[in-house]
């Protein structure tokens, strides 16, 4: 049963509260297998959403300092206008609160970060990484969640994903096929 | 041979420095390579402005510019073909909740090309399109493993999908670097010798091309069985 928005946000304000960090990965994995599926992005944005949240919130450096303990005010204040949004069935006002969101994590991290690549995305790529494995070609996954296709593919490159499934045709087969492609297309 | 390339598969030979093995594959097999102008700017124009990226593109932009890549502008007809792949293919399987969105732009527009120029094969890296086409019910048992629920063909849509395809063949990076070693094409960048082989396959796994551990093993094994 896939959950409404309202719930959602709900949830991971939840979590976010009481610093369930692995709830509230887990909850982000909900999201983007939900929203692979429906092809809903406001979902997929909550999902990347909980995902950076669950990362800053498991660093000691970000939660002990003051800087995030503000920012974070602003974060819980957001989700709950988001819910409200999300009551009103108003997605392009709650899209503008997600986006709040994104730039209290871009503010965080750009304050407290120790990478030049950021969190948030650095939560994209994982994320798209998960809506691939779902069955998603690349482009959507990575479109789904607004990751970097060439990111994605990388990241994919050393994940054991590929391994997980049989391919119907093996690589002999692959290639064995290629050969006789070109050298008859020379022929003619 | 006619053939169309895909953003990833570009993105593979760059980043794993595999361009020159790459460039004399489609010079000794007389491959008419040919990419969509989005394409170009998804593998070119756009990461080139980007500090981590830029390399990359400038290998491909190279290859652009030695005409190893030929780079065709859009058309009404490429247009019409891109909404109907993306129609049929993102209309085929189904949750309780509606259709599943599993192609986008960038993966029909390859498609579209490969119809409107007839090419016989399409160099692509990732799995969904190729499992579309040659393989759907693998998809929807990937689907409904992976989204742990049962998952609903509509035939109508991807017989129709599938048809616009007959014949087109479609190859991974890893199986051109292979072809190019055993035709022995590797002496532009690398010794020739299986350790090289190995070690371009494994590269390119790494960068992200949908093969499996177990292929490679499997095609190295053949590979030295043949040999002796």
């Amino acid at each position: 049963m896939v959950k409404s928005m309202e719930y959602d946000l709900g949830e991971v304000l939840t979590l976010f509260r009481e610093k369930r960090v692995l709830e509230l990965r887990g909850l982000s994995n909900r999201l983007i297998r939900e929203a692979s599926a429906e092809n809903n992005y406001v979902k997929a944005e909550l999902g990347v959403i909980a995902y950076a949240l669950h990362k800053i919130e498991s660093k000691s450096h970000f939660v002990n300092s003051p800087v995030w303990g503000k920012i974070k005010l602003a974060v819980f204040k957001n989700i709950e206008s988001g819910v409200f949004a999300s009551k009103k069935n108003d997605s392009e006002l709650l899209m503008s609160y997600l986006k709040k969101i994104i730039i209290s994590i871009e503010e965080a991290d750009l304050s407290l970060g120790h990478y030049a690549s950021s969190i948030y995305d650095k939560a994209k790529v994982k994320q798209a990484s998960l809506a691939y494995s779902y069955g998603l070609s690349i482009s959507q996954a990575a479109d789904l969640v607004g990751a970097d296709k060439k990111e994605l593919q990388s990241y994919i490159g050393f994940t054991t994903m590929h391994d997980e499934e049989m391919e119907s045709k093996g690589m002999r087969k692959r290639v064995d096929e290629l050969r006789i492609l070109v050298e008859s297309e020379k022929i003619n | 041979m006619k053939a169309v390339i895909d953003t990833g598969t570009m993105i593979t030979f760059s980043s794993t420095c595999l361009m020159n093995v790459f460039r004399a594959f489609v010079k000794h097999n007389d491959v008419e390579l040919i990419v969509s102008n989005d394409v170009a700017n998804e593998s070119v124009w756009r990461p080139i402005k980007n500090k981590r990226f830029a390399l990359n593109a400038a290998r491909i932009k190279y290859a652009f510019s030695e005409k190893i890549v030929k780079v065709v502008p859009p058309t009404t007809e490429g247009e019409r073909y891109e909404e109907r792949i993306l129609h049929l293919a993102n209309n085929s399987f189904y949750t309780k909740t509606g259709p599943i969105t599993l192609l986008q732009r960038g993966e029909a527009e390859a498609l579209a090309l490969a119809k409107i120029y007839g090419a016989k094969a399409l160099f692509i890296d990732e799995r969904t399109t190729r499992s579309l086409i040659e393989n759907p019910l693998r998809l929807k048992k990937v689907l409904e493993k992976r989204q742990s629920q049962e998952i609903r063909m509509n035939e109508t849509n991807l017989s129709a999908f599938r048809e616009m395809f007959p014949d087109l063949k479609m190859f991974r990076s890893v199986d051109i670097i292979a072809l190019a070693f055993e035709q022995d094409l590797f002496d532009h960048e690398l010794n020739h010798s299986i350790v090289e082989l190995e070690a371009a396959l494994w590269a390119t796994k790494f960068s992200g091309c949908a093969v499996s551990e177990m292929e490679i093993n499997d095609y190295l094994d053949s590979y030295r069985r043949n040999k002796k």
